[in-house]
């Protein structure tokens, strides 16, 4: 019988996680880091092939954070069969269409105005019931005195962050996000496999 | 205020050292299988089932050897096992209807369609010790009748035709109910809620209050309308799959409850009804159960709210032995900070006491 | 897309599948010959699913505690995905189940595979019934109600 698999995970040809445990829990902690310091570059390291148009990042998002009681949206570029069934199968989550019922949201692009107010934003007893926006972007820098400018928990002072391949309109809807606390969405932005985490606490100003 | 205290890792390693030694008890003796619990304490291992809130018969029968046979000890053993495990999902609702049945009865038709069935009963046992046990003797065979196949539907849907039996609940068949797994009990508590907090709950705790409601404390007097017991299918949706699948067989004790409603503002006399579902085989729990699932709707059928059973964040909040036992049991832990400031205080009251009685006298 | 009498008939045999023994299924399983290789996509795994009851057995849902089962998911050679997902922690009868269900779904082995496989584990199971369902029957009871003498 012919098995290509290690002692502890899931076989490496179908993209889930070589040794679970210990790949989640490390992702975990990575993750939340980048949520405690918003802005900052968190690379999660492990290479993986892009399944779909879904990069190594966001897998491991997916992977770390998604299960059967996460329904998960995808925009229509994602949501391919294979992107389908790497959440259905490597997840177990449901896919839904409607932005309020979604915990998590894979997004190839930022989505048009009406579908970012849509998602859920929580309820004052539960603000942590809110999407969790997982957005994939070309790629990250952090020039100082260049594109934006982060401050709130987490920053001392400012931290400067440039992010490409991202549509604009996404930094002119931001504020309005941010200024419903305790309410309001989370981001993380994905390109290949670093991660930058945007909690709704974040204030963003653009440099011109 | 919780104050920490180091040191006895010793005493402690030898202690469980001791305890593994006692557990074995004398060596001359055969030691006890798991299989052996579990095949021949069997009811035993149903009700670590049913209140470990876990179905797993050898994981049971293993918590039931290791916790000495103290079967709230086992039943904490399964509660901590249960927790190292993930969550796949939720069944699709079992469906009793279709139970292939062992035992069936009703104490409220006698002739009901299916027959009553006594099945594996201590019913009608006199009670008297088998001295014959001790000398391990082979049973005689079961008596083989002629199965047939007549469907043995649920006692109250019959009298649910005649338009005096209340609906088996309110709100919809599809409706997702909470689960107080994921989020923390609160109250007031929805009627799903509330079942299954009884579901894993004492079963002499709820024997107790069902017991309570007979006598007159929330007076409404019950018939066990039908109880049964028998094996169902578990079926479940894989998010791979997109379908149900049988996932295997279960056995579980049903328990519907009649009581006679002299009618509310909120409702019309009728028949009114209270549900217990339990794994394995634990009869006295499902019944009790259903009486406790009764009594706790005295709100929703305007009756008054007079008596414990009734009292919805009374019974919730003590009926899980887990919690019980660790709050009772804590108490054995070290407390001496605690206790030395409780005893300068009780010092410093009797002084300015002493001193306050002598300025009187005065 | 899959045809719904496929998906019944598949669900058939997975309900079969979980309620056999396992000594059974790996025997029948051992003696068929040219089984195709199978690929892990998920390595036995053990887990819970909360299983819910109905009120007054037909009504509205709720949690009544949960069960252990075990998951295994295997590919074969020719593509086939095959899963399974059974009560209890017995990783090889659901490494065996899932296997099995990958190779029924292969059109031309099916038919042999029913015959070999899937209908005497039904039947095994069938037969058990049978015997329980007639220690059963035979504590089937009819109650008398007594006139009392007082009443007339």
């Amino acid at each position: 019988m012919q098995t290509i698999i290690n002692q502890t995970g899931i076989s490496a040809s179908t993209a889930g996680f070589d040794q679970e445990a210990l790949a989640s829990a490390r992702n975990f902690r990575l993750i939340m880091d980048a949520m405690a310091r918003p802005g900052n570059i968190v690379r999660l390291g492990l290479q993986k092939q892009p399944v779909g148009k879904m990069s190594a990042g966001s897998q491991m998002v997916a992977l770390t954070l998604c299960d059967h009681e996460t329904p998960v949206l995808l925009d229509t570029s994602l949501g391919e069969e294979p992107v389908e069934e790497f959440f259905r199968f490597h997840c177990g989550s449901s896919l839904v269409d409607d932005p309020s019922k979604a915990m998590f949201a894979f997004l190839s692009g930022v989505p048009d105005a009406d579908m970012l107010s849509a998602f859920s934003v929580g309820t004052p007893a539960y603000p942590d019931r809110s999407t969790t926006l997982v957005i994939e972007v070309d790629g990250f820098d952090s020039q100082p005195d260049k594109g934006l400018a982060l401050s709130g928990p987490g920053i001392r002072n400012v931290h400067y962050l440039q992010v490409s391949g991202i549509d604009a309109h996404f930094w002119k809807w931001w504020p309005g996000n941010a200024s419903r606390f305790p309410l309001g969405v989370d981001a993380i932005l994905v390109s290949d496999d670093a991660i930058v985490a945007l909690p709704r606490t974040v204030k963003l100003m653009e440099i011109a | 205020m919780y104050v920490a205290v180091k040191g006895g890792e010793q005493a402690i390693d030898n202690a469980h050292r001791l305890l593994a030694e006692k557990r074995r008890g004398d060596q001359q003796v055969a030691e006890v299988t798991t299989e052996q619990i579990s095949e021949q304490l069997t009811l035993a291992v149903d009700r670590v089932m049913t209140e470990g809130s876990l179905y797993d018969r050898s994981l049971a029968a293993l918590a039931i050897k290791q916790a000495r046979g103290d079967l709230i000890e086992a039943i904490f053993l399964v509660r901590a096992s249960r927790t190292t495990l993930p969550r796949f999902g939720y069944s699709q609702p079992i469906d009793t209807g279709s139970m292939e049945i062992s035992r069936r009865i009703s104490a409220t038709y006698k002739d009901l369609p299916g027959g009553q069935i006594l099945g594996p009963t201590f019913d009608y046992t006199h009670r008297l010790l088998e001295p014959g046990l001790e000398d391990g003797n082979l049973p005689e065979p079961a008596a083989l009748g002629d199965a047939d196949d007549q469907p043995a539907p649920h006692v109250l849907g019959l009298l649910s035709e005649e338009g005096l039996m209340e609906a088996p609940s309110s709100g919809g068949q599809d409706d997702e109910p909470d689960d107080l797994t994921r989020e923390p009990l609160s109250f007031p508590a929805d009627r799903d809620l509330r079942l299954q907090n009884l579901a894993r709950g004492d079963e002499g705790f709820l024997l107790a209050l069902g017991y309570s409601t007979q006598r007159g404390f929330a007076r409404n007097h019950p018939f066990a309308g039908e109880i049964r017991l028998g094996t169902v299918e578990v079926e479940f949706v894989p998010e791979e799959l997109g379908f149900p699948i049988v996932l295997g067989e279960i056995e579980v004790t049903e328990c519907e409850m009649v009581n006679q409603f002299k009618g509310s503002k909120k409702a019309p006399p009728q028949f009114t009804r209270g549900y217990g579902l339990t794994f394995g085989h634990c009869e006295r729990k499902a019944m009790s159960m259903a009486q406790v699932d009764r009594a706790l709707r005295a709100k929703e059928l305007g009756e008054d709210e007079i008596a414990p059973a009734q009292d919805e964040e009374f019974v919730l909040s003590h009926c899980d032995n887990v919690q019980a036992t660790g709050f009772v049991e804590h108490l054995k832990l070290p407390h001496y900070v605690d206790f030395q400031s409780e005893l300068e205080l009780v010092r410093r009251m009797r002084k300015e006491q002493a001193e306050a009685l002598r300025e009187a006298a005065e | 897309m899959i045809h719904k009498d496929n998906i019944s008939q598949r669900q058939a045999w997975m309900a079969v599948l979980s309620k056999a023994a396992c000594e059974e299924l790996a025997m029948l399983w051992g003696a068929v010959s040219d089984k195709p290789s199978y690929e892990l996509l998920r390595k036995p795994e053990t887990g819970l699913v909360m299983v819910r009851g109905r009120m007054g057995g037909t009504g509205k849902p709720f949690n009544t505690g949960e069960a252990t089962v075990t998951r295994c998911s295997v590919r074969s050679d020719s593509g086939k995905t095959g899963h399974a997902y059974i009560l209890g922690r017995d990783h090889k009868h659901a490494r065996l189940a899932a296997e099995v269900d990958a190779a029924l779904q292969q059109d031309e082995n099916r038919e042999g595979l029913m015959t070999s496989i899937i209908m005497p584990l039904a039947e095994q199971h069938e037969a058990k019934l049978n015997l329980h369902r007639k220690k059963v029957a035979a504590t089937k009871v009819d109650f008398f109600t007594l006139v009392r003498g007082e009443d007339e």
